[in-house]
């Protein structure tokens, strides 16, 4: 089962022209967008699909409680904007997903916040990649690439020794732009990602991550 | 009896002497012998030093623009090439060798070193995020040594 739990579009044509290009499973979509084109996505697709609602939250000192106000009802994703908030998000008691991106990456820092050993419930890394790329091949000197994806594929390797989730989305603003679940594989597998290991990010973490959110509202 | 102490002593110093020379000797001729087997040995060994591979890509584009084969062709080697850089170019050969307009459909060859074949897919995936060319977005579907194995996914509509 191929599940991209987080699709960044804004616009309802987008996520209808994903769905007749890619053969996925499971598609997260932020939640604003599910209430917009529901008729019409159900209406349109012939196959079965599950459209799991999303909502990516900023989580700073100031506003902690605004990614956990949603988490019954959409599937969470907070991104920590201060080591604080990090050590707070990693305390809390909910199926929830750490975002990390360039932005947040210094924050999910699991020598400083133990996300992955001490969580009372289970906490998955939701790596958005359509950022980490975007700065790559836009090749602005004042970022050091090598750096960030060192860091990236850090996290991704203590989390999976560990046995803790790591689901790889693509977070792309709009289709042209779009990182398809292929490229997310390739992209992987240029890190040095084995074929178990990206199996185990594509296909089974995202499914697991549904599976105990769902299990969660019981 | 003095003759028999300076023959003794002249044969003692002898053999320290030859001892020494041999030493001195051994050391330069093991350095001999390491040269001659890093020369002789690799390639006794047949580990070649560049080891070229061929690979063939089968990919999908999904396009703005209809466009035709040469300005695809133009157009995704001059992406793949501006992702692998002048140093990789001169080691990584990509060639668009078949193009189905009708199915989206190319063909890439990747002639080089094994890496290349890595490179070529990353920049193939990730080229649809450059500011200046938005174009087309590539997906590839398939990799093999042999050309003929991708013939069933190449024809398909």
């Amino acid at each position: 089962m191929i599940a991209n739990l987080y699709l960044g579009y804004t616009h309802c044509d987008d996520a209808l022209k994903y769905v007749g290009i890619e053969h996925v499973d499971a598609l997260g979509l932020d939640a604003s967008i599910i209430y917009l084109c529901a008729e019409t996505l159900q209406s349109s697709v012939s196959r079965n699909i599950v459209v799991v609602p999303r909502k990516i939250a900023r989580v700073t000192d100031e506003d902690f409680n605004q990614c956990l106000a949603s988490s019954r009802t959409m599937l969470s994703g907070c991104e920590p904007l201060s080591i604080n908030s990090a050590r707070r998000l990693a305390k809390v008691r909910r199926v929830l997903s750490i975002v990390l991106t360039p932005r947040s990456r210094r924050f999910v820092d699991e020598s400083q916040v133990n996300f992955m050993v001490q969580s009372p419930k289970p906490k998955y890394i939701e790596v958005h990649l359509h950022p980490f790329i975007e700065r790559l091949v836009n090749e602005r000197l004042d970022i050091d690439s090598e750096k960030e994806f060192y860091f990236l594929g850090n996290v991704i390797e203590t989390a999976l020794k560990r046995d803790v989730g790591v689901v790889p989305v693509s977070a792309s603003p709009r289709l042209s732009e779009t990182l398809l679940m292929t490229h997310i594989d390739i992209i992987l597998y240029a890190m040095g990602f084995s074929k178990r290991e990206r199996r185990l990010m594509i296909e089974l973490y995202p499914v697991d991550f549904i599976g105990n959110w769902l299990s969660q509202q019981v | 009896m003095e003759l028999h102490y300076a023959v003794a002593w002249i044969a003692l110093l002898v053999s320290v002497a030859s001892l020494a020379i041999s030493i001195a000797v051994l050391f330069r001729v093991y350095s001999y012998v390491r040269v001659l087997v890093e020369e002789f040995g690799k390639s006794l060994v047949a580990v070649k030093k560049h080891r070229r591979v061929k690979r063939y890509i089968l990919v999908r584009f999904l396009c703005i623009d209809n466009q035709d084969y040469n300005t695809l062709e133009n157009e995704i080697k001059n992406s793949v090439y501006s992702f692998l850089g002048p140093i990789l170019k001169s080691r990584c050969s990509v060639d668009i060798i078949s193009y189905r307009p009708e199915s989206r459909r190319a063909i890439i060859r990747v002639r080089g070193e094994a890496v290349c074949v890595t490179y070529t897919l990353l920049a193939l995936s990730i080229q649809h995020l450059r500011k200046n060319m938005r174009n087309c977005i590539t997906i590839p579907v398939r990799t093999t040594g042999l050309i003929s194995r991708l013939r069933r996914r190449y024809l398909k509509r």
